[in-house]
């Protein structure tokens, strides 16, 4: 056994006949100061598929040793009070990184950065809260609050406020992990598959001269320049069609037009479907008419550069900047309780109301840390941690 | 002379008494052994009751049919309700009590209840068979058998009495402390710690320069403490304020190194928000002087209280300090103040009937499990003795928790979180204070008390009266008004079209008092107090709304119950700072294991998960 903590080439040898497994890189780790907080061991192998089954299944040989279930190293993390909620679910996303903002987003949270602002305004709405209980429990003893306490509490809880407002609107970690939903659109024939295909740099969607090619949504996830995008490609948009399918599928144009985050819009400027759709003019290389927008080409490239350049700029204020961190549904909702609660607490001129809030807005830290013990908030923690390490 | 008994209760203070009237309430042979039964009934500090918080306690106390209200208005000479001009829920009814009066109040209603005897003596030992309670051996060799027993002895378990360089044995001055006792609670095991409390100098009132001093009438309302008194019987009087000064601060802080606070002498930690003047002049240093309140103790002596110098400096020093405050020149002190040192039993060796978990049929009450004050005594009397009669005569224990009442907020924060400084209630420590009023216990608890056999006939009528009024009300406040048909009667209410119950349109500013009157007559009809609860349920209704669904998230969570005997040793992962808590506290279910103050969720989940694989 190599000592803690130092990596050792070591030969593998099967438990009951010695045979020789594999020579491996060896590593251990006494608990509590690992990972999970209990004792660690590290195989490094060779990636050879019968290299590993033959590992494994002398591992499992040995008595009280198992394969760990998915997730199950993350979650004895958090049982062994390593990781906190908020970590969990940055971890999950930095193992679900594809690019490099997702990674880096991801890594703020799970080193605790949002964990570590919450408990700042853990600590201030106690300073607040203690203000205001003094004032309704000791307001008539000697030592009693002064007369500006009421301004104070009040003070205290409008900066809380605006700073958590400020916060809420942080990006959504659902959109930097699902990718940017860029929509494409317009008129049959237009030629949104050619572009949909050159921006994806492969054959993703069928192209052809028939109008109406496209009958669904064609959804493919693309990275470019380190952003992830999810670009759909839509039925042709016109005003009558005799076919039943066709119709169904320019309804989920529209459905997906709606959803958007960003629109192509490859048909006509007046029928531009919102204001902050781009206007491209597609098939610049073809003989038409002199129309308004970017001129880009899928065939001969023109205008493509540009265009991903106007992504990534109408992508970065949708996603966190350089040392922002994304908020996931879960921590969004509560930062809009807190909000709420703070802002009711601020409105009342019954100081017994403000301290009803400011405890319900302590419920609320508590729930976004996993703080707040109930059995409820650990099942609905432990349905969602399907996650592998 | 009876020698057998279903309950016993050690002890004659506002525990004790509490303890052994309910649990004669619940039909149980009751002992009441005190040192003297002259003391009994005694209030041995402030001679007020009620307060923020502690005015909650009393209205309970009284709710369950219990003692300490009605000796509280049958003695009361001053009036005040704390907080009057913030809501319902904070505020705190406030008594100066004739110490004589109160005291003959308690033995009056001690003397007209049914099964219960004063017996005179001291308890020397307790008597076991195996681990249950089988009496008690007084110090003349008598013994008095009991299935049940409860400790109300206060401050007399270890009690030290300091007053500059002098120390004395003794609970309160002049009385004799129960040691013996005190030791073998020690051998039996259970956690003890020593906590200190203290007491102002004793004032005579005809050497007090009235006229120099702001005065503080008692109020003019007509409130009072019990829901069964009738009206305000003394004659009122009012209180005094002074202030201490520079001078006074230089006069404590010479006389600092004689203070056995800080010679060290005294070893046991006294309470943040009741500290000694020698306390308050050190930490508050930036302060130039703090308010004192003359109390009068009565109406037929000339004793002063002066509420806020607790002090144990030596008596030459308390003599000097009393006399650089304005209107105390030529002041005589009668009996000058101390500080005492005594034993508890750490709370959490308790489960939530107050009985130990180490020996069957043995409860705590009162100082003993570390608070301070008379309320919170009376509280714990109350349901130590309603839990030692049930499990003499084999009824359910009476068990209140947090959304009950502040009593099951305070059992709650004893037996889970045990005492660092002895314990006093305030309103913040209640999550559900809103619901948690003052005025309206007796509708939290009347019924509850009716379930467990705690309520006497004059209460029951009493109940069941206010229980017609309500219903009339009710349905006057279920009338269906539009904003339309509101501001015809006469509220400028916003015009939004919406229909609502009177009861809903109550909580809009725009609805005054006069229209609610006139639209629901039945309100002039009934007792006002009733009307006022019913009215301030009207103004909180949606934070009660929300809070109901808290409590309801909260009564679950309390359904997941830890076994008695559950090994917190054997569960992976929790460190042994965790595992120390867990067994100090015993928590009951796993709502009360989250509530135990450094617990983490992991440790919370770890424990969770084991209770679930076993239970698999």
């Amino acid at each position: 056994m190599p000592p803690p903590r130092v990596a050792k080439l070591r030969l593998l040898r099967h438990p009951s006949d010695a045979a020789p497994l594999d020579r491996a890189l060896i590593l251990w780790f006494p608990g509590p100061a690992t990972v999970t907080g209990e004792d660690l061991a590290e195989l490094h192998c060779h990636g050879g598929r019968a290299v590993i089954v033959a590992v494994e299944e002398a591992l499992a040989g040995l008595s009280g040793l198992r394969r760990a279930e998915a997730g199950e190293f993350t979650r004895r993390a958090f049982l062994n009070g390593k990781m906190d909620l908020n970590a969990v679910e940055g971890l999950a996303d930095l193992l679900a990184a594809e690019t490099q903002q997702q990674r880096r987003t991801a890594l703020l949270m799970t080193e605790g950065h949002f964990s570590r602002r919450l408990e700042n305004w853990r600590l201030r709405l106690l300073q607040v809260s203690a203000m205001a209980e003094a004032a309704l429990d000791f307001s008539d003893e000697d030592d009693v609050p002064d007369g500006s306490i009421e301004e104070r509490i009040k003070d205290g809880i409008r900066e809380l406020a605006e700073e958590v407002a400020a916060i809420r609107s942080a990006p959504s970690a659902e959109r930097l992990r699902d990718g940017i939903r860029v929509v494409l659109a317009g008129p049959p024939n237009a030629g949104k598959s050619t572009l949909l295909n050159r921006l994806v740099g492969r054959e993703a969607a069928i192209v052809s001269d028939i109008a109406g090619t496209t009958r669904d949504r064609v959804e493919v996830p693309a990275s470019l320049n380190g952003t992830a995008y999810l670009f759909t490609d839509t039925a042709g948009l016109r005003d009558e069609t005799g076919d039943r399918i066709e119709a169904i599928g320019m309804d989920r144009a529209r459905d997906a037009l709606a959803a958007a985050d960003i629109i192509l819009w490859l048909g006509p400027a007046e029928a531009l479907p919102r204001a902050d759709a781009i206007l491209l003019a597609a098939q610049s290389d073809r003989p038409s008419a002199a129309r308004a927008g970017l001129r880009i080409s899928a065939h001969s490239g023109e205008g493509m550069d540009e265009l991903v350049a106007l992504l990534g700029e109408r992508a970065g204020a949708l996603l966190p900047g350089e040392g922002e961190y994304a908020l996931h549904r879960r921590q969004r909702e509560g930062a809009e309780a807190l909000e709420q609660h703070l802002k009711h607490a601020g409105d009342t001129s019954d100081l017994l109301v403000t301290a009803e809030e400011l405890r319900q807005s302590r419920q609320v830290i508590d729930q976004l840390t996993g703080q707040a013990g109930t059995e409820d908030m650990l099942d609905h923690l432990f349905a969602g941690f399907c996650i592998g390490k | 002379m009876r020698t057998s008994y279903d309950v016993i209760v050690v002890g004659g203070g506002h525990a004790g008494c509490e303890a052994a009237a309910a649990a004669a309430r619940k039909g149980a042979t009751v002992a009441l052994l005190t040192f003297s039964k002259a003391t009994v009934g005694a209030m041995s500090c402030n001679p007020a009751i009620g307060g923020l918080g502690k005015g909650h306690l009393v209205r309970e106390v009284d709710a369950l049919d219990g003692l300490i209200a009605r000796g509280a208005d049958a003695a009361a000479i001053h009036h005040r309700m704390l907080n009057s001009s913030k809501g319902a829920a904070v505020q705190g009814p406030r008594i100066q009590a004739d110490r004589k009066y109160y005291r003959a109040e308690i033995h009056r209603l001690l003397d007209v209840q049914q099964g219960l005897d004063i017996v005179e003596g001291e308890a020397a030992a307790l008597m076991l068979a195996g681990d249950a309670i089988a009496g008690v051996r007084l110090a003349d060799g008598r013994t008095l058998g009991a299935r049940a027993l409860v400790l109300a002895t206060g401050t007399f378990l270890g009690g030290k009495l300091f007053r500059g360089e002098e120390t004395e044995a003794g609970g309160r001055t002049g009385e004799r402390a129960a040691t013996e006792l005190g030791r073998q609670l020690r051998e039996l095991g259970l956690p003890i710690a020593r906590l200190k409390t203290g007491t102002p100098p004793r004032l005579d009132g005809r050497t007090i320069d009235w006229a120099r001093l702001e005065e503080q009438p008692s109020d003019g309302g007509a409130w009072r403490m019990s829901a069964l008194t009738q009206r305000r019987i003394l004659p009122q009087l009012s209180c005094a304020i002074t202030r201490t000064n520079e001078r006074s601060h230089a006069i404590i802080r010479e006389g600092l190194g004689r203070s056995p606070l800080f010679s060290g002498a005294i070893e046991g930690r006294g309470p943040r928000y009741c500290p000694s003047i020698e306390d308050k002049v050190l930490r508050f240093g930036d302060r130039d002087g703090h308010q004192i309140f003359l109390e009068p103790e009565g109406l037929e002596t000339h004793l002063v209280y002066p509420n806020g110098i607790s002090t144990s400096l030596p008596a030459d020093v308390q003599r000097e300090m009393v006399r650089s405050m304005e209107g105390l020149e030529q002041v005589e002190i009668v009996v000058p103040g101390y500080a005492v040192e005594y034993d508890h039993v750490d709370p959490r060796a308790l489960d939530s009937s107050l009985e130990t978990r180490a020996i069957t049929g043995l409860f705590c009450a009162g100082q003993i499990n570390g608070t301070t004050g008379y309320e919170e005594a009376a509280a714990q009397g109350l349901v130590a003795g309603a839990n030692a009669a049930a499990c003499a005569l084999g009824d359910a224990p009476l068990i209140l928790d947090r959304a009950s009442s502040y009593i099951g907020v305070m059992i709650d924060d004893l037996v889970l979180q045990g005492v660092t400084e002895p314990y006093r209630m305030l309103t913040a420590r209640a999550e559900y204070r809103l619901r948690l009023r003052a005025d309206n216990a007796g509708t939290r608890l009347g019924v509850l008390g009716e379930e467990h056999g705690l309520i006497g006939a004059e209460r029951r009528a009493h109940y069941q009266r206010r229980a017609a009024g309500r219903e009339r009300v009710s349905s006057d406040l279920e009338q269906q008004l539009s904003a339309t048909e509101m501001a015809k009667a006469g509220a400028a209410v916003r015009q939004d079209g919406a229909r609502r119950s009177l009861f809903e349109w109550a909580r809009f500013p725009e609805v005054s008092q006069e229209l609610l009157l006139a639209l629901a007559p039945s309100l002039r009809s009934v007792d006002e107090d009733l009307g006022r609860e019913i009215l301030e349920d009207a103004r909180y209704a949606p934070y009660l709304e929300r809070q109901e669904a808290e409590i309801n998230e909260l009564r679950r969570n309390e359904r997941v119950l830890i076994p008695a005997d559950f090994a917190y040793e054997s569960v992976g992962g929790l460190s042994n700072e965790m595992v120390e808590r867990f067994n100090a506290a015993r928590p009951e279910s796993l709502a009360a294991a989250g509530r135990i103050r450094g617990v983490t969720p992991a440790a919370l989940a770890a424990v969770l998960v084991h209770i679930r694989r076993k239970a698999a």
